[in-house]
């Protein structure tokens, strides 16, 4: 019986493929000036020749990071180095040529690699293993099904060809046949996240929610980090009216892709093809994950490989001193940065870059004037950086600068991408600098651009009941205001918030009240914000005097979101 | 050339047809009329009648991110004459010059490659002649000029609607810099545009894509939704590098995104930001496309909107005066892949594919990811029905832009025109060095019912196996001979405008839906009845990708024959029915002319 690969490669390849090939010859063609390589299969003189497919190297091959490019001379030479005859080193040659075209997305010459390698060694799994995967990408699923099950076959023990079998059976309908497929692999290994999710993805096209459910369940204790099981999980709960908890599912979903932990084949053919991948952008990606998952010594590991990968790369440079500098090697980070600074083409956004991530990493290391110096350099490169305005403002309101703060926050307010969080800040130390009335018209502004944000409108409900004249005091207004940031946090608000509704209780003279309030803060606030804590009990030494607070904001003050456990009379 | 109509009448009709009591005839609307076996099938008339349109992306071997973006095109009847007329979104050249002066996307004067092409968009007059026997002649010529319409800057995409509610079709124009909006001031006489961007209110600089004109108040004034796209200028531009390291262009993640813009209509040619007020700034994006549509069924028009590799959005209108929506694409099931994760959005449109009375959700994606069909349940939540539908697996090769829903055969299924081009290098084209690697074939996907389209591309003509980089589609009656067409634009090529030349025997009723003042019934909801079935369609221009439509409703009706009758469900509520409407004809049903319906004849 024809195996499902000699079909396939019958298939594919208009020259039938003999048993008795006894000869094998190869001629090496120049095209595009460059490597090709046409394998001429001689058979039987009564037969033609069998003709592998023709591959050259990628035009765009000298633009390659110089690591990629030196992999491919080695793979060169090895397919130039054997056995001009069918077997498994002249198919291993093909194949992790073809590896090489797959991971850097040539997937055409790819194709065509992984197919030659079949038809000099058709007992290598894998090659049919990763020929399916493009046939796949490509949206030729019934391929794609061919070359898996010809994986399958010979492979039985490999779980990868009949996961990615049994999801592609799933995607074209056949419930039943993914299923059993699901089914047995879950019987191998009950822990198979892949499998698990496909079974409930089975259960869920029969409208199975329940069963869905189990399986789910059973996925998220396996892997509590997998955005699709989570997501899957959301969807499932909806279906079963439990709306509540779909939603807490959903909150669970990292609404950035590259923050989202995914489930993938984890067998040793898959983790092959990512090995493959030596460029500096898989690198970078690989290494972002990390970073963004804070897994710094991995992300410090693979920024490292990317740098090496590309080593006059100014982003890669500088994305391995953040990695760097989160694991204190802030002496290397710095080294790293100097190096972007120097590839970076001048005047270019890495440039700016370069200095803004110095001048963070030398707030870090306490040197105000060398981060001043740097900001100050990436401001000149750009003169709207939104972020050099914010790490100036900062740094100046650090050093009691206020003026000087408040003229940078001023400029990321005023320019084209405000930030909430800035004009905040902004809003805050024209009250500390006695500009009440600028602050108050500032916040209103800001609170309707950037529709409902909490802490605008916490603060713009102090200023409103700490005007100096009685008859300008909106004391509903403030209530209102502060009611969504109430709501929005739940379980018990925060420092800002209760001591937003201590100072509108003592505006309003309701000092009992202002005093619960302000006693729950200072209870809630420990010494690792003495600061807060000082300011949190001189306002409420002025409660309990029975004066209202003067001030919307200290100078000193912060946002603090430690929670505040409202007192027994809060309702 | 000579166009043959499919009917034997198309003539325009002022008021409904009379004879309003008479009975229906005993015939339903077959979903599998006589010409179900018959290929859709379109050929190109561009060029030959006059449309010489060549979009240029002003590639100059930077890769900046604009160049492969763009443009749109718009079909509406810019002179009030029944006929569609044309205008195409330019690009133009992205140079020095522009970034020197701060000014994001402005064409550089002279020089490049395109020097020679007209600069700015172009608007195409269609002189449509029938003559006795039937046959159609569409001629197109170029009145950019003598209109005033000079579109500056370095084009995106096309809304249009009459915002000033004088009966006249106006433009808004996105672009990769500062928008415009165009006034249509024509009169019987001449086509004439005046730029109203500044006095009315809506200046933009940042990088617009998508944008709709549609009434979210429902006060009778069209306001003004747009979709900004990344926070990109030629100064922030960088160099992004395929996986083995080759300079290739960015991706949307490479830059931050930006928030969408919500104008409020004034009524009195002025509009109002409300973004801030109506709560849109909360999730900057990438927004690509943008649908005005009520999709929960509560009487106010929501707005889906389609994110580059980020969550889609479904703002959902709180109603009222005020303009106050909420994102519920997350729990909606509208915001991400069945795997949580959020695709390459572009091209979205919003028809009932299944035909149970609710509008579903189509939109386009990257290579490698299925395009996406969201299904609606009725009360505005989704299912991901796109492999069963067969849209997932067939489009998995390319990369979908454009997508236009139009009944190619009269059936009274929605099929849908895909608009492919790459946004990353073709291996095979560049090894043959193309200097733009990025051009894929167009599709036909063919609504067979039951929830399951086949793609019917290769019986559809000539067109979907050309290469081409294509961005937009956008359908419309090109001819009024009861078929649809379909205006494709094509990245850095020229456009295509495919003539659908279909033989399905298939009946048809032409729909335009017009307030009182004459202006276009946007959002309004029409269904078409016959004795045991109906269809609904929605009046819109909106959706597909920096595109906007024919605004007039064309529905097959496969075997029926017999008069039909038509309620249109006015956006700010009340329903009208228009009786023995005989097939074969457009009309023109004017709010206020039509039988009221009370609300217990509704179903």
């Amino acid at each position: 019986m024809e195996s499902h690969l000699q079909a396939l490669l019958r298939a594919s390849v208009p020259i039938s493929l003999r048993d008795d090939v006894r000869e094998v010859s190869r001629t090496t063609l120049s095209l595009l000036g460059a490597m090709s390589l046409v394998v001429f299969l001689a058979c039987d003189p009564a037969t033609p020749p069998l003709v592998l497919e023709a591959v050259t190297p990628p035009s765009d091959l000298t633009q390659l990071d110089q690591a990629v490019q030196v992999q491919f001379a080695d793979l060169q030479a090895a397919l130039e180095a054997v056995p001009e005859a069918p077997s498994v080193a002249s198919g291993s040659a093909w194949g992790a040529l073809g590896q090489w075209f797959h991971a850097y997305g040539y997937s055409d010459s790819a194709g065509s690699c992984y197919r030659n390698a079949l038809l000099l060694d058709s007992s290598e799994p894998k090659w049919s293993y990763y020929a399916g995967i493009l046939e796949q990408e490509s949206g030729r699923w019934e391929t794609a099904r061919g070359y898996y099950r010809a994986a399958a076959e010979l492979a039985p023990t490999e779980l990868g060809p009949q996961v990615r079998l049994a999801e592609l059976e799933l995607q074209l309908g056949e419930a039943d046949e993914a299923e059993t497929l699901f089914r047995a692999i879950v019987a191998r290994d009950p822990d198979e996240t892949l499998s698990l999710l496909g079974l409930a993805r089975v259960a869920m096209t029969r409208q199975d929610y329940f069963t869905a459910l189990t399986h789910l369940q059973h996925l998220v204790e396996l892997q509590p980090d997998a955005a699709e099981a989570r997501y899957a999980l959301a969807v499932t709960l909806r279906q079963l009216q439990r709306e509540e908890e779909a939603l807490a599912e959903l909150a669970l979903v990292p609404a950035d892709n590259l923050d989202q932990v995914r489930l993938a084949p984890q067998g040793p053919w898959d983790s092959e093809l990512v090995r493959v991948d030596r460029g500096s952008r898989a690198l970078t990606r690989r290494g972002v994950r990390a970073f963004r998952a804070r897994d710094f010594g991995r992300a410090v590991e693979l920024l490292g490989r990317a740098v090496g990968s590309d080593p006059s790369g100014a982003d890669e440079r500088i994305n391995y001193a953040l990695a760097l500098s989160e694991v204190g090697r802030l002496p290397a980070a710095e080294e790293q940065l100097r190096l972007g600074l120097e590839f970076s083409q001048p005047g270019s956004e890495l440039m700016g870059k370069s200095h803004l991530e110095l001048g963070r990493l030398a707030v870090k290391q306490h040197e105000a004037e060398a981060a001043r110096a740097h900001f100050d350099a990436a401001l000149n490169l750009d003169s709207t950086s939104v972020a050099a305005h914010t790490e100036l403002g900062r740094l100046n309101h650090r050093q009691g600068r206020l003026e000087d703060a408040l003229s940078h926050y001023e400029s990321v307010c005023a320019g084209a991408r405000p930030f909430p969080e800035v004009c905040f800040w902004r809003g805050a130390l024209l009250s500390v600098l006695g500009r009440g009335d600028e602050a108050l018209m500032a916040l209103e502004e800001d609170s309707q651009r950037f529709g409902d944000n909490p802490r605008l409108e916490t603060l713009l409900a102090r200023l409103l009941v700490t005007q100096p004249s009685a008859s300008s005091r909106d004391f509903a207004r403030a209530r209102s205001l502060v009611a969504p940031a109430i709501a929005g946090t739940p379980g018990a608000p925060d420092v800002v918030v209760a001591q937003t509704l201590a100072m509108i209780a003592a505006a309003e003279r309701d000092f009992g009240r202002a005093i619960a309030w302000q006693g729950s803060v200072v209870q809630a606030l420990g010494d690792e914000h003495r600061r807060d804590l000082q300011i949190a009990r001189r306002r409420l030494v002025l409660y309990r005097q029975g004066n209202p607070c003067g001030s919307p904001w200290e100078r000193l003050e912060g946002l603090i979101e430690v929670r505040v456990e409202p007192p027994e009379d809060a309702s | 050339m000579v166009l043959i109509g499919a009917c034997d009448s198309a003539r325009e009709v002022g008021k409904p047809a009379g004879d309003q009591g008479r009975e229906r005839e005993a015939e339903s609307l077959r979903v599998d009329g006589n010409g179900a076996d018959a290929p859709i099938v379109f050929a190109d008339i561009a060029v030959e009648n006059g449309l010489d349109f060549v979009h240029s992306n002003g590639m100059t071997g930077h890769l900046y991110f604009a160049e492969p973006v763009g443009a749109g095109a718009a079909l509406f009847d810019v002179d009030g004459d029944g006929d569609l007329d044309i205008f195409l979104v330019q690009g133009g050249a992205l140079g020095a010059n522009a970034s020197d002066a701060g000014i994001k996307g402005r064409p550089r004067e002279g020089g490049g490659p395109w020097e020679d092409s007209p600069s700015g968009g172009r608007l195409y007059r269609n002189d449509l002649k029938v003559s006795g026997d039937g046959s159609r002649t569409v001629q197109f010529t170029d009145v950019t000029m003598e209109s005033g319409l000079q579109a500056s800057g370095y084009g995106m995409g096309v809304a249009s609607g009459d915002f000033d509610n004088d009966g006249r079709t106006d433009l808004y124009l996105t672009n990769f810099g500062p928008n415009q909006l165009w006034r249509n001031v024509s009169d019987g006489k001449r086509i004439a545009f005046e730029e109203v961007t500044q006095s009315a209110g809506v200046e933009e600089n940042r990088w617009s894509t998508g944008a709709t004109f549609a009434d979210l108040d429902a006060d009778g004034w069209l306001d003004l939704f747009v979709t900004n796209y990344v926070d990109f200028d030629l100064l922030s531009h960088k160099t992004c590098s395929s996986s083995g390291g080759r300079p290739d262009y960015c991706g949307p993640q490479s830059y931050d995104g930006e928030s969408d813009r919500l104008w409020q209509n004034r009524g009195d040619g002025t509009f109002q930001d409300v973004s801030g007020r109506a709560g849109i700034l909360l999730e900057p994006s990438s927004g690509l496309g943008v649908v005005a549509v009520d999709l929960d069924l509560d009487g106010w028009l929501d707005l889906y909107v389609t994110n580059d590799l980020r969550r889609n959005v479904l703002w959902h209108n709180r109603g009222g005066d005020g303009l106050s929506f909420e994102d519920v694409a997350l729990e909606t099931g509208t915001a991400v892949s069945m795997l949580g994760r959020a695709q390459a959005s572009m091209g979205v449109v919003a028809e009932d594919f299944d035909g149970d009375a609710d509008d579903d959700l189509f939109m386009t994606h990257l290579t490698a990811d299925t395009n996406t069909l969201y299904v609606n349940d009725g009360g505005g939540t989704f299912e991901d029905r796109s492999n069963p539908s067969g849209l997932g697996a067939s489009s998995l090769e390319a990369t979908g832009f454009g997508v236009a829903a139009l009944d190619g055969d009269n059936d009274g299924r929605l099929d849908l025109v895909i608009a492919n081009g790459a946004v990353k290098s073709i291996e095979v084209q560049a090894r043959s060095g193309d200097p733009l690697p990025l051009k894929q074939a167009n599709q036909l996907f063919r609504n067979f019912g039951s929830g399951r389209f086949t793609d019917a591309s290769q019986a559809a003509g000539l067109e979907f196996s050309r290469l081409e980089v294509s961005r937009g589609a956008v359908s419309g009656d090109i001819d009024n001979d009861g078929r649809s067409d379909v205006l494709i634009t094509n990245n850095n090529g020229a456009a295509r405008l495919l003539h659908n030349v279909t033989e399905s025997g298939n009946h048809w009723i032409g729909l335009r839906v017009l307030e009182k003042h004459g202006s276009d019934a946007l959002g309004a909801r029409v269904q078409v009845l016959t004795r045991d079935s109906s269809v609904w369609r929605r009046v819109s221009t909106d959706g597909s990708y920096l595109s906007a439509r024919d605004p007039r409703v064309l529905v097959g009706l496969g075997l029926v024959e017999a008069p039909v009758s038509v309620r249109v469900h006015w956006l700010r509520g009340g329903i009208e029915e228009w009786q023995s409407l005989a097939p074969g004809q457009y009309y023109s049903l004017r709010r206020g002319e039509g039988d009221p319906v009370k609300s217990e004849e509704q179903e």
